[in-house]
C-alpha cells in the first residue's frame, strides 16, 4: 500500500507551503517529501524486480516494471530539483517570500501529477493525470513573469492541451474497441492489451494516429515540437530539469504503454511510423542545434533529439525497446544535470545568450567543468551513461536489419554532437572577460550539492548497470515488445 | 419513443453541432464566439441525453447534466467574470486567414473526417455512425480555428470547442464510468481557471492579449 502514498507525499508538502511561514518550511517540506518518495520508489523497484508487478488497488493503482522505471526517474529528479531549488529560487525570488512559497506549491503539485501518470491503471484517468501535468506546471514555466516567460507559458498551455484533447479521442476509441469485444472488461491498460487482437483494426488504426499525434505533441516530436524549446528554456532551471528530464518521458510512457495494442493491428507498420517520427525529430533538432543562440534553448532542442532517438529505438523492436527505455533513464539524468549547470551559468552571467557567456572556466571552474561534463554526457560521449544507451540503440537497429536508418540516425547524432559541443566549447573556453559583479560568482551551496549529486548516476551508469535496473529494463521491454 | 426518432433527433443535434463550429470559424467577435460555445455545449448535452434515454444509461445522463453545468453555466460565467472587458469589446478578432478561405478549408476538413471515420463506422449503427464523423470533423476544424486565431481569448475558445468535439464523438463511442466524466468536467473547469489567469497576467504585464504578436522567442537562425 505504500505505493499509494507516493503522490500523496508531494501533495502533503504542497499543503505545507500554504502555511504563511518563512520559506524554509516549504523548502524542507518539499525536500523531505521528495526523499520519502524516492525511498518508496526504490522499495517499489525492489518489489517489482522480484514479483513483476505491485497492485495495491487492482484496476486502479499499481506498478509494473515500465511504470517503476519512470517512478524511479521521477523520484530521483524530484529530490535533486528540490535541493537545487533551495538556493536557486531564494535568489531568483529576491526575498519575496510569498512568491517563493507559491513556487514550492506549484512544484509539489506538478510532482504529484507526474507520479500519478505511471501509477494509474486506467487509460482515461491517466489522460486526466497527463492533462494535470500541463495545468500544474503552466505557472512554473511563467514563473519569471517576463514577456518571453508568459509567451512560453501560453504556447505550452495551448499546444499541449490541444494535443491531449486529440489524444483523448484516441483513448475513447480504444475503450470503444474494448467494449465491442469484451463489454464487462475493466477499462484498464491490461484489458486493452489482452483484448487488442480481437478489436477492429480500423478502430485501432484511427486510435493510433490520434494518440501518436496527440501525445506526440506533448512529447515534443517533430513537427509538433515548437512549444518545447520555448517552455523548457523560459522556466526556472530546476523546473526545466523536471520538464525536459522527466515530463516528456512521462507522456511518452503512455504511447509506450500501448505498444502491444498497436502491434495487434494486422499488417500495420507501427515500427515504421515510430521510426519516421523519431528520425524526423532527431534530424530537425540536430540541425537546429547548430543555429541556436540561447544555451537553455540548446538543451531543449537536445530533448527533442533524445525523444526522437527513444521513439526510433522502440520502432526497432524488442532489443530497441530495451535500449530506448535505457535511453529514457540516462537522458533524464543527464539532461537534469545539464539544466542545473545551465542554471548556475545563468546565476553568474544573468544572460541566456551564448555570445554573452565567455571565459566560464575562469569565472567558475566548478560550473565550467559540470557544464562541460553535462554537454559531453548528453552528446553521448563515453564514459557517460548516454553513450551506452545510444550505442545500444544503434546496435539494436543493426540487429533489426535497419542499417540505413542506423546510418542516418548516427549522422544526426553526430551533427547534434557538433552543435552542442561547439556552443558549450565557446562558453567554457571562449575568450572574454568574466562578468563584473559585486558577488564573486559564488553559487548557493544547495546548487553545488544538487549538481554534484546529479553527476554521480550520469557517470556511474556509464560504468556499471545495477542488476535491478537491468531486470526492470528487461521486464519493461518485454511488456512493450511485439 | 421509437429508436428511429431518437436517431433522427441525434442527427439533428449533430448537424447543428457541426454548424456551430462553422459559425465559430466565421465569427469575429469574442462575445459571439462564447455564445456559440454555450450553444454547442447544449447540443453536446442534448446528444448525451438522447443516448442516455435510448441506452438507459445513468452514466450518460450524468454526462448531460455535468456538461450543462460545467460548459454552459460555470465556464462561461468564469470567463465573463475574469475577462469581462474582452467580451464587451466590439473590436474584431484578428485572423491569420480570411473567413471565406477558412470556410473552404473547413469543408475540406469535414470531408477528410468523413472518409477517415468511414471504415470505423461502417459496421457501427445509430449514434456512433453520426457522432464519430461529426466529432472528428469538428475536432479538425477546431484545431484549424486555434491555429488561425492570434489572440488569447479566441484561441482559448477554440480549445474549448476542440474539447467539445472530442467529447461529442466520445459520448457515442465509449460510455466510460461517471467518475471519469466528473473528473474530466472538473479538469475542464481547472483549464478555464488557469488559462483565464494566464490571459489576465499576460494582459497586465504586456498590455495586450494579442499572443500572435508575441515573438520574442523566435530566435533560431544566423544573426
Amino acid at each position: 500500500m505504500i505505493l499509494v502514498l507516493l503522490p500523496l507525499l508531494p501533495l502533503a508538502a504542497a499543503l505545507v507551503t500554504l502555511v504563511p511561514a518563512k520559506p524554509t518550511l516549504a523548502r524542507v517540506a518539499t525536500l523531505v517529501a521528495a526523499l520519502l518518495a524516492l525511498a518508496i520508489a526504490l522499495r517499489t523497484a525492489q518489489g517489482v524486480g522480484i514479483s513483476g508487478a505491485w497492485m495495491p488497488l487492482p484496476n486502479w493503482v499499481g506498478a509494473d516494471a515500465l511504470s517503476t522505471l519512470l517512478l524511479l526517474l521521477q523520484a530521483v529528479l524530484a529530490v535533486t530539483a528540490a535541493l537545487y531549488s533551495w538556493g536557486y529560487i531564494a535568489r531568483e525570488a529576491g526575498g519575496d517570500e510569498r512568491r517563493e512559497r507559491r513556487y514550492y506549491l506549484d512544484l509539489n503539485l506538478f510532482v504529484t501529477s507526474l507520479f500519478l501518470v505511471p501509477l494509474l491503471l486506467q487509460p482515461a484517468l491517466t489522460w486526466v493525470a497527463v492533462e494535470l501535468t500541463t495545468l500544474l506546471s503552466v505557472f512554473l514555466v511563467g514563473f519569471n513573469r517576463t514577456a518571453e516567460g508568459l509567451e512560453a507559458a501560453w504556447k505550452y498551455a495551448i499546444l499541449t492541451i490541444m494535443g491531449a484533447t486529440v489524444a483523448v479521442l484516441g483513448i475513447l476509441l480504444l475503450l470503444y474497441g474494448l467494449h465491442g469485444v469484451s463489454p464487462a472488461a475493466p477499462e484498464t491498460w491490461a484489458s486493452l492489451v489482452a483484448e487488442a487482437a480481437k478489436m477492429s483494426p480500423n478502430v485501432l488504426r484511427l486510435a493510433f494516429v490520434l494518440v501518436l499525434v496527440g501525445f506526440g505533441t506533448k512529447v515534443g516530436l517533430f513537427p509538433l515540437h515548437t512549444w518545447l524549446p520555448d517552455a523548457h528554456s523560459q522556466a526556472p532551471s530546476p523546473v526545466c530539469a523536471l520538464l525536459s528530464g522527466v515530463e516528456v518521458s512521462t507522456v511518452l510512457y503512455v504511447i509506450l504503454r500501448l505498444m502491444p495494442v498497436w502491434y495487434a493491428i494486422p499488417h500495420f507498420p507501427v515500427g515504421d511510423w515510430l521510426i519516421a517520427f523519431g528520425l524526423m525529430s532527431v534530424g530537425a533538432a540536430a540541425f537546429l542545434l547548430l543555429q541556436v543562440h540561447d544555451f537553455k534553448r540548446m538543451l531543449a532542442y537536445s530533448t527533442v533529439e533524445h525523444m526522437g532517438i527513444i521513439v526510433t529505438a522502440v520502432g526497432f523492436g524488442q532489443a530497441g525497446s530495451y535500449a530506448g527505455l535505457y535511453q529514457m533513464i540516462t537522458h533524464g539524468l543527464a539532461k537534469s544535470l545539464a539544466f542545473y549547470a545551465a542554471g548556475a551559468v545563468l546565476l553568474i552571467y544573468r544572460s541566456r545568450n551564448i555570445a554573452d557567456v565567455r571565459g566560464l572556466m575562469r569565472a567558475s571552474p566548478f560550473t565550467a567543468a559540470m557544464l562541460l561534463a553535462a554537454a559531453l554526457a548528453i552528446a553521448g560521449v563515453p564514459p557517460f551513461a548516454v553513450f551506452l544507451s545510444e550505442f545500444s540503440v544503434l546496435r539494436s537497429g543493426f540487429l533489426a536489419g535497419d542499417g540505413w536508418i542506423v546510418g542516418l540516425l548516427a549522422l544526426f547524432i553526430a551533427v547534434a554532437f557538433i552543435g552542442v559541443m561547439m556552443q558549450v566549447g565557446r562558453m567554457v573556453f571562449g575568450d572574454g572577460a568574466p562578468p563584473e559583479t559585486s558577488e564573486p560568482h559564488r553559487l548557493p551551496g544547495s546548487v553545488v550539492l544538487a549538481i554534484s549529486l546529479s553527476i554521480l548516476p550520469v557517470l556511474g551508469l556509464g560504468l556499471y548497470t545495477p542488476p535491478l535496473l537491468h531486470r526492470l529494463l528487461t521486464l519493461a521491454s518485454l511488456a512493450i515488445a511485439r | 419513443m421509437q429508436m428511429s426518432l431518437l436517431y433522427g433527433l441525434n442527427a439533428l443535434a449533430a448537424a447543428l453541432f457541426l454548424m456551430t463550429v462553422f459559425l465559430f470559424l466565421a465569427s469575429r467577435q469574442s462575445a459571439a464566439s462564447l455564445s456559440l460555445f454555450v450553444r454547442q455545449s447544449l447540443l453536446l448535452s442534448a446528444s448525451a441525453l438522447l443516448q442516455a434515454y435510448a441506452l438507459h444509461s445513468l452514466d450518460l445522463l450524468l454526462v448531460a447534466i455535468i456538461t450543462v453545468a460545467a460548459k454552459a453555466v460555470i465556464i462561461p460565467w468564469m470567463l465573463r467574470r475574469s475577462l469581462g472587458g474582452s467580451f464587451q469589446s466590439r473590436r474584431e478578432v484578428e485572423l491569420a486567414v480570411s473567413v471565406p478561405t477558412s470556410l473552404v478549408i473547413a469543408i475540406g476538413a469535414s470531408l477528410v473526417a468523413y472518409f477517415v471515420a468511414q471504415p470505423v463506422v461502417a459496421q457501427a449503427q445509430g449514434f456512433v455512425a453520426v457522432n464519430l464523423p461529426v466529432g472528428l470533423a469538428s475536432l479538425l476544424i477546431s484545431v484549424y480555428a486555434l491555429a488561425v486565431r492570434r489572440e488569447a481569448l479566441p484561441q482559448f475558445l477554440s480549445l474549448l470547442m476542440l474539447d467539445n468535439a472530442a467529447f461529442f464523438a466520445g459520448i457515442a463511442i465509449a460510455t466510460t464510468s461517471a467518475l471519469w466524466e466528473i473528473v474530466a468536467a472538473l479538469e475542464g473547469i481547472i483549464v478555464t481557471i488557469i488559462v483565464a489567469l494566464l490571459t489576465r497576467t499576460i494582459s497586465e504585464r504586456i498590455g495586450t492579449t494579442h499572443v500572435g504578436a508575441l515573438a520574442g522567442l523566435r530566435e533560431e537562425g544566423p544573426r
